[in-house]
């Protein structure tokens, strides 16, 4: 179970306060628009931000002590997700081998992974000859291997084109479902597309979660700020 | 356990830095204490070397104004005369790091009073009156290093110029010089007051060529004065004052660039790029003219290798100097690119955690581009000899060098090192990447072929520098361009030619073939 219990912090004249308990697992889509706090959420859980006040906990751990790397989640990013100037084998093995050791075992787990992700490329390719998809892909098994309870993706394929931002949300949905007890938590503002991989949400608005609850899409169609939001 | 493992690597990585910052302000400290150490009867008369700080100044800016103004011309006349981008710009790169001997023995050749232009004019019975060894000989070798840096700063800007911009000309039909003076004259000289002052900083600090072709007791830099006071004077203190005015000098002058953080001087050759070029026969003629014009000094080459000499070669001193020179450069170099490395990763750390020291760390390193190492030299000079000699002239010449080449290493990696920083650093959190395995496995791997570019550019600067080694030489300890210049002050013209030939084709493969075998834009 991941809980936020008045999470906060401020940047300028931002302020966020995060409530939620969220005791599912499954793919959560985090919606708003920009500047709601989206990157603000997934950094916070991630680590990468360190709350003014407030608690974090997963799985019964105090999150706000520990480090990005003692987390037990995964994050990617829009842009970036890469080392460009490393090959596709060194990129993923990073997850787990940050020597990035050639050993028999480690090209066979990356070529495993890779095959899980439909992903027939050279694993010697530089990762910048790569198409947009295959690059974000390969980060993607990336967070695979690292075998984390929770995955962070914030706006990971915003900047691709909507036929490849389909066949990854799908990538992302076989992904979950394979892997129990995983939880995906996506944010984005397309949410028609959001919605084809899952009916579960966490609306922002003005740094707070409305409802401070997982919403359907349904339940979220009531809100005001919503609909402002789809207008 | 592990966090302390993570500790100290970081703080090893940072060595370097730690002991440049140590070594730096040591030899700053020991400058002040000559003051407050200087002997009652010593009576430093800045009167008298007015001429010497008058005359620094006057060569600098009037170097200063041949250097922009042609090497802006001649970018024009390069970039429109439609050749290989990267040809010319590494060309340019290379004759903007040749060594001051090599260009100023090439000038000696080809324009003093038996040279080939005189010959050329006996021949045609008409009289020759240029004098190489005067102010014209001072001002044609400094500008012509500073030539090539000007003009490459304008021509990376043209071969850069926007795609649109060049599509908004061509189909408003807007000729282009008409454009380079009212469209986008702004746009070429953003960034230049940097380069501008760096060019009055390299004119000021012209040593070698001073030493080389000072032909009058009235062509006297601060430098040359430095030289005189420590070398024939045995005046030390007079010299250091000396160092420490020029210093100051300096300083000033580089506080004018030292907040505009602007030397990203990144090159995108690309083959669907648009360009402009120009057919005019004047264009063409122009190309001829400049690559003429840098190929002079290259005339020496024929001479030299004509000149063949292998008793000369085999000889023990020739052989310990290519010994010396080597070993200098090698320590040099790894000086130079472990401060940087090391300076590198302290930047980006205070960058990643958003913290405003960064500027701190990278006036510190690039304060040494404006320090000459002639002033250094004498501050050396004074603080070993109260150390009683106990550095080797070896080390001091390594450390000056290397000194004089760290601050050209980080900025040339520094755009490169930094690339996407904000993410990396969230990655390498992530994925709980230590510091010396970032540094090792994903920091050195991203710069290969920039680390190996300027550790070629700076070898073959530092195999050239003939500026510290004049002061700290002795019979056992010579560099190549010392050995050379020695020759050819014992009048032995051929030999000195011949050795200076071989010693330049080593060095153009030195700085070429690693770009060849990389194939990446030099």
């Amino acid at each position: 179970m991941l809980k936020l219990n008045n999470l906060s912090c401020s940047f300028d004249s931002f302020n966020t306060n995060f409530n939620i308990e969220i005791a599912h697992t499954g793919i959560i889509g985090v919606v708003g628009r920009s500047g709601s706090g989206k990157s603000t959420l997934l950094n916070l859980i991630a680590g990468f931000i360190k709350p003014q006040s407030g608690e974090i906990f997963y799985q019964n751990s105090f999150l706000n002590d520990l480090e990005p790397s003692q987390r037990d989640l995964s994050i990617l990013f829009q842009n970036y997700n890469n080392f460009d100037h490393l090959n596709v084998f060194e990129n993923v093995i990073l997850g787990i081998d940050p020597q990035m050791k050639k050993t028999p075992s480690n090209y066979k787990i990356t070529r495993d992974i890779l095959k899980k992700l439909s992903l027939d490329i050279d694993i010697d390719t530089p990762v910048n000859l790569l198409s947009g998809g295959e690059q974000q892909r390969v980060s993607i098994a990336r967070c695979l291997i690292r075998n984390k309870s929770m995955l962070l993706l914030d706006e990971p394929f915003n900047s691709l084109d909507p036929g490849l931002r389909r066949g990854l949300y799908e990538d992302v949905l076989m992904m979950t479902k394979k892997t129990p007890n995983l939880l995906t938590l996506i944010s984005s503002h397309l949410i028609d597309e959001l919605r084809k991989i899952t009916n579960a949400f966490i609306f922002l608005h003005q740094g707070k979660i409305i409802g401070n609850k997982i919403l359907s899409f349904k339940e979220l169609s009531t809100n005001k700020f919503f609909n402002e939001y789809l207008k | 356990m592990n966090k302390f493992i993570r500790y100290m690597e970081a703080y090893s990585i940072r060595l370097p830095y730690i002991l440049y910052i140590g070594t730096f302000f040591f030899i700053f400290i020991s400058g002040i204490f000559f003051f407050i150490q200087a002997p009652d009867n010593f009576n430093f008369i800045i009167l008298n070397y007015s001429n010497a700080i008058f005359f620094t100044f006057l060569q600098a800016i009037v170097a200063t104004f041949f250097s922009s103004l042609l090497g802006f011309i001649f970018s024009l006349i390069l970039y429109l005369s439609g050749k290989s981008q990267r040809l010319i710009s590494a060309f340019l790169n290379f004759c903007f790091i040749l060594p001051v001997i090599f260009v100023s023995f090439g000038v000696i050749f080809f324009y003093s009073s038996n040279g080939v232009l005189s010959r050329l004019f006996s021949l045609l019975s008409l009289d020759y009156e240029l004098k190489i060894f005067s102010f014209i000989g001072i001002i044609y070798v400094t500008s012509y290093f500073n030539i090539a840096f000007n003009a490459n700063f304008f021509f990376r800007k043209l071969v850069n110029l926007p795609e649109n911009y060049i599509k908004l000309l061509k189909s408003n039909d807007i000729p282009f010089l008409t454009a380079v003076r009212l469209q986008i004259r702004k746009y070429l000289f953003q960034g230049y007051r940097s380069i501008l002052i760096l060019t009055i900083i390299f004119c000021a600090s012209n040593f070698t060529i001073l030493y080389l072709l000072s032909g009058s007791p009235h062509l006297v830099t601060i430098e040359l004065s430095i030289y005189q006071s420590i070398i024939f004077n045995a005046d030390l203190y007079s010299g250091i004052t000396l160092g420490i005015i020029q210093l100051i000098l300096m300083l000033v002058l580089a506080s004018l660039i030292m907040f505009n953080q602007n030397y990203d001087q990144s090159l995108n050759f690309s083959k669907s790029c648009m360009r402009i070029f120009s057919k005019s026969s004047f264009i063409s003629i122009g190309f001829y003219l400049i690559l003429f014009y840098f190929l002079i000094p290259f005339l020496i080459l024929i001479k030299g290798l004509f000149n063949f000499n292998l008793q000369l070669v085999l000889s023990p001193s020739f052989i310990n100097s290519i010994f010396n020179s080597f070993m200098i450069s090698f320590v040099s170099v790894s000086f130079a690119v472990s401060i940087s490395l090391s300076t590198l990763f302290i930047y980006r750390s205070f960058l990643e955690r958003n913290s405003r020291l960064h500027k701190l760390i990278f006036i510190s390193i690039t304060i040494l581009l404006f320090i000459p190492s002639l002033s250094l030299s004498s501050i050396i000079f004074y603080l070993n000899f109260n150390l009683n000699f106990i550095l080797s002239n070896f080390f001091i010449v390594s450390l000056i060098n290397s000194f004089f080449i760290t601050p050209i290493v980080f900025v040339f990696l520094s755009s490169k090192f930094i690339h996407n920083y904000f993410y990396e650093y969230k990655h390498c959190v992530l994925l709980n990447i230590s510091p010396m395995i970032r540094i090792f496995k994903i920091d050195i791997p991203k710069i290969k072929n920039e680390l190996i570019l300027i550790i070629s550019a700076i070898f073959v600067l530092s195999l050239g520098d003939l500026t510290s080694v004049t002061i700290f030489n002795d019979s056992s300890f010579r560099t190549i361009p010392l050995f050379i210049s020695q020759l050819y002050n014992n009048y032995k013209y051929d030999d000195a030619f011949f050795i200076l030939s071989l010693f330049i084709i080593f060095l153009f493969f030195v700085m070429y073939m690693p770009s060849r075998l990389l194939k990446i834009n030099a």
